[in-house]
């Protein structure tokens, strides 16, 4: 039997909301990450360090996941 | 050393001196960070494999098709490991054993949710033992420790991967003559 109900979400639509969601969890993750550091590093050199390194790989890959999901 | 900058975020008693700071040992994070990386970069991989391949006509429509889709899943699937780095590195950098001239201090950072900090005064430390087993731990001497205490408040403690394990046996051991030395035997036997 053939569904009538099927629903057609544009491709576009799934990227934006994946990417969404995606955002969402890499913000509640990097706001329980900055958490750990700041509250039981005991090393302020290394805690920047891991700042440095987190946010240097982690944002261009959300820019490109930004400009794949909504502008492209 | 200051100690109060190092260790503001770890309470020491007045006076107490720290010998050494001991993380796992390095080849156990490196293992870890190499095999997310690997994973991270696997959709590189395969699509460099797919591009050495022949050319086939629905591939050639699906990447010309679905380029932004494409960029998006590789930048997604790297970001995750990224986050899954970060978790691991954190999870090691934060697990510590910390030897004082008085206690040993360990963290036990098991996940971010998963956080034990332990106390062990060295005068009530009763048996030291370390296992070194497997052929890796062996080349690059890493290993168990496993410490008994005489009080029944203070659970015994086992801690896998600690660098040099017979060298900080020695040092934990010398640490605990110190202690009993510094405090008497009558006061030792006390507690």
């Amino acid at each position: 039997m053939e569904n009538q109900f099927a629903l057609t979400i544009p491709w576009k639509t799934v990227l934006s909301l994946t990417f969404y969601v995606l955002l969402l969890i890499y913000a509640i993750f990097t706001i329980v990450l900055l958490y750990h550091w700041q509250n039981y590093s005991v090393s302020k050199a290394a805690t920047t360090q891991t700042y440095v390194a987190y946010f240097t790989i982690s944002l261009p890959l959300l820019g490109l996941m930004a400009l794949a999901a909504l502008a492209l | 050393m200051n100690n109060n900058r190092l260790y503001e975020k770890i309470e020491l008693e007045p006076d107490e001196q720290v010998i050494t700071t001991v993380r796992k040992h390095w080849f156990l994070i490196t293992l870890e960070l190499l095999t997310i990386v690997l994973f991270g970069l696997a959709p590189v991989f395969a699509f460099m494999i797919v591009l050495a391949l022949p050319p086939q006509e629905i591939i050639m429509t699906f990447f010309e098709t679905q380029t932004p889709a494409l960029i998006f899943g590789i930048a997604a699937w790297m970001l995750l490991s990224t986050m899954a780095a970060a978790a691991s590195w954190t999870s090691y950098y934060l697990d510590l054993w910390i030897i004082t001239d008085r206690r040993i201090i360990v963290v036990d950072q098991i996940n971010f949710f998963n956080r034990k900090v332990s106390h062990f005064r060295l005068e009530r430390l009763q048996d030291i033992k370390v296992t070194v087993k497997g052929l890796i731990p062996t080349l690059l001497n890493y290993g168990t420790i496993r410490a008994q205490t005489a009080s029944a408040a203070e659970s015994n403690f086992t801690s896998p991967g600690l660098p040099d394990p017979r060298g900080l046996q020695a040092l934990i051991q010398n640490a605990m003559d110190a202690r009993l030395t510094s405090i008497g035997p009558v006061s030792s036997a006390i507690d």
